[in-house]
This record gives C-alpha cells, sequence and structure tokens, in this order.
C-alpha cells in the first residue's frame, strides 16, 4: 500500500500531472458509468428498465401499435440499476461522457417495437420480442405442463382481460395445472 | 460599423476568447458533485488556466457562469441576481443532470423553481451525475463559441 503511494508520488518528478486532454484520450476509471444505451437488437421491451428507474429517465411510449423505450440521460442518475435488472442485457452504461450540447433534447437513446394485439379485447399489450422470450422460457422449465400451442393460445390475451378468468374455462384449467405442478413453492 | 474595425475592439474580441473567466453559480438543491467537478475541472491535472480559462470571484468579472443543480426557490431570485450582475456578452453552461431535468429531485417537489432554463436562458448543457471534467471543460469551450458568436453582434 505505502510502497505503491510513494510510486504514484515519483512519477510525477518523471512526467507532467497535467493530461494533455483535447489531444489525448480521456482515461476512464473500472467500472466507470457513463450514458445508458439501448441494443435494438438484444432489446425486446419488456419495460424491466423504465420500472426500476428511481428518476424517472427511462419513458414508455405505446402508439400505433407501437412501444417506444426512450432513455433521456438528461435526467439519468448513472445508477445502473437498469443494467443490472436487464434480463437480456440490452441497455449498458458506456465507458464514455455524454458530449455537451446546445439542447437538451439530445441525450437520448430510443428503441421501437413492435406489439401484439390481444385476442380479446384488440389492445395492444406486449411486444412480439417479449412474447417469444416468454414462450422460450416457459417451454424450458414446464414443457411437462403446457404445450407450445396452449402457450400461444394463451399468451395472446391481455392482462386486463386474463382478471376475468372466470370467463375463460380454459385458463382455469391451466392455472389449477401449473398450481399443482409447483405445489411446494406455492402453498 | 465604422466600429469593428477599430483596434480596441478587435483586441477585445481576441482578449474575450483567449481568456474566459468562469463564475460558479451552485442553485440550491444540489448534492455537490457537480461542484466537487468543477473544482477537479481547474485543478493542475486537466489544467484549463493554459485555455485561458479560470474562476472569478465575483460574477461582475465573469464572462460565463457555471450554473449545478436543482433550482429551488430559495436560490431563483439568487441567481437572478447573479445573471443580472454578469456582463454582456455572457454565456450560462448548465453543468449535471439536476440543472438539464432536475434528475431525481423532479420538478414538482415543494421547494423546487422548476430547471435552471426556466429562470435563465442557458446556453450549453453539460450531462452526467456529476459530469467528468473533460466533459465540463469541452461545455465551457461551446460556451465561447456562443460568445464568440454574441461579442461580434455586439460590436
Amino acid at each position: 500500500m505505502k510502497s505503491s503511494i510513494v510510486k504514484e508520488a515519483l512519477k510525477y518528478f518523471v512526467n507532467p500531472v497535467t493530461e494533455a486532454f483535447p489531444a489525448a484520450k480521456p482515461y476512464f476509471p473500472k467500472k466507470y458509468r457513463g450514458p445508458p444505451v439501448y441494443d435494438q437488437d438484444k432489446c425486446m421491451g419488456c419495460t424491466a428498465c423504465a420500472h426500476v428507474c428511481p428518476a424517472d429517465a427511462i419513458t414508455v411510449i405505446v402508439k400505433d401499435g407501437k412501444r417506444a423505450l426512450e432513455v433521456w440521460y438528461g435526467k439519468c442518475t448513472f445508477c445502473a440499476r437498469c443494467e443490472e435488472s436487464c434480463p437480456v442485457d440490452a441497455i449498458h452504461l458506456m465507458e464514455e461522457f455524454g458530449i455537451p450540447s446546445e439542447d437538451k433534447l439530445v441525450f437520448k437513446s430510443t428503441v421501437t417495437h413492435d406489439m401484439v394485439k390481444c385476442r380479446l379485447c384488440g389492445k395492444p399489450f406486449i411486444t412480439i420480442k417479449h412474447a417469444e422470450w416468454v414462450k422460450k422460457n416457459l417451454l424450458e422449465k414446464m414443457s411437462d405442463v403446457i404445450g407450445s400451442e396452449e402457450i400461444d393460445f394463451f399468451l395472446t390475451v391481455c392482462r386486463d382481460c386474463r382478471h376475468e378468468i372466470e370467463n375463460i374455462p380454459g385458463f382455469r384449467k391451466l392455472l389449477i395445472r401449473v398450481l399443482i405442478k409447483g405445489e411446494k413453492v406455492w402453498v | 460599423m465604422g466600429l469593428k474595425k477599430c483596434f480596441l475592439c478587435s483586441l477585445a474580441k481576441w482578449a474575450r476568447k483567449k481568456s474566459v473567466w468562469l463564475y460558479h453559480a451552485p442553485a440550491g438543491g444540489l448534492c455537490n458533485g457537480c461542484d466537487i467537478e468543477i473544482a477537479a475541472a481547474i485543478t493542475p491535472r486537466y489544467d484549463v488556466e493554459r485555455f485561458g480559462i479560470l474562476l472569478a470571484p465575483s460574477p461582475r468579472h465573469a464572462d460565463v457562469i457555471l450554473v449545478a443543480g436543482q433550482m429551488t426557490k430559495h436560490s431563483k431570485e439568487r441567481l437572478l441576481r447573479v445573471y443580472q450582475q454578469v456582463p454582456e456578452p455572457k454565456a450560462v453552461v448548465a453543468i449535471g443532470s439536476c440543472a438539464i431535468s432536475g434528475n431525481i429531485f423532479t420538478t414538482d417537489n415543494y421547494p423546487v423553481a422548476g430547471t435552471v432554463d426556466q429562470v435563465i436562458p442557458v446556453d450549453v448543457y453539460v450531462p452526467g451525475c456529476p459530469p467528468k471534467p473533460e466533459a465540463i471543460i469541452l461545455g465551457v469551450v461551446k460556451a465561447i463559441e456562443k460568445l464568440e458568436k454574441r461579442t461580434a453582434e455586439s460590436i
């Protein structure tokens, strides 16, 4: 520990302390947190990042059957909660600093996704990529309980319609089957 | 128009570009993170004095105001006074997420009087929480470009 301090001190007798900033690249320490940027290919639009954002820097807009996620790092705290909550590593805090601008609405990163419409009420409620991801995970963990076609059948019903579960007898049966399978966990 | 060619005016133009003095005005609600980064930006490590950038003790000596933090009701009048005291031409640099949008303090909080650009005109925004000293230097450099334009207009 002490020898490292002496080394650090002696270093400045040889080289100048001043960083040649505009000419040389700036130094970024380990685990530096810069502006968050979305990866359009990886992101599936599940809005987990928007839910955990403490500063509400991430907004979700549903328009014309498309869901747009937008992170405005002019409002960001750079806490990296979005990065750690993302299930598919689609948002990253880059190793760079935000370039100053005259317009404050420039500091943005956006992704848009196509959405699935509800089979019963016709409202768009989930992105296509997210539905595929849910299906893949369900098949991995519960392929003995639910079939692939059955998942397709039930994944196209929105949350509000699913609350009226009494009206869909098939749904009720499925729920009972799943509950029985995972009895040790839930009961 | 004749004034444009006078020697003193061109000297003033050149001097304004080569020696920009800053005034650091914290706008109330802030965590001091941005203040510390501003202090870091004027240390020998970044050495902004090689660009002629210097911290001024009074707004009357300054060309550029650095505003950091969320605008509170108490500091609103003070910031306005500071802005009025800076001689023309002047530029304002908003530093950090709080000055841009309010960050986690939001704009509908009870001691808050909106963002900085609702009180005084802001020329350059520097994002970051807090921004790196390099970003602050780049922001001031952008403000210098604006100052040059204004000097040309005023003469």
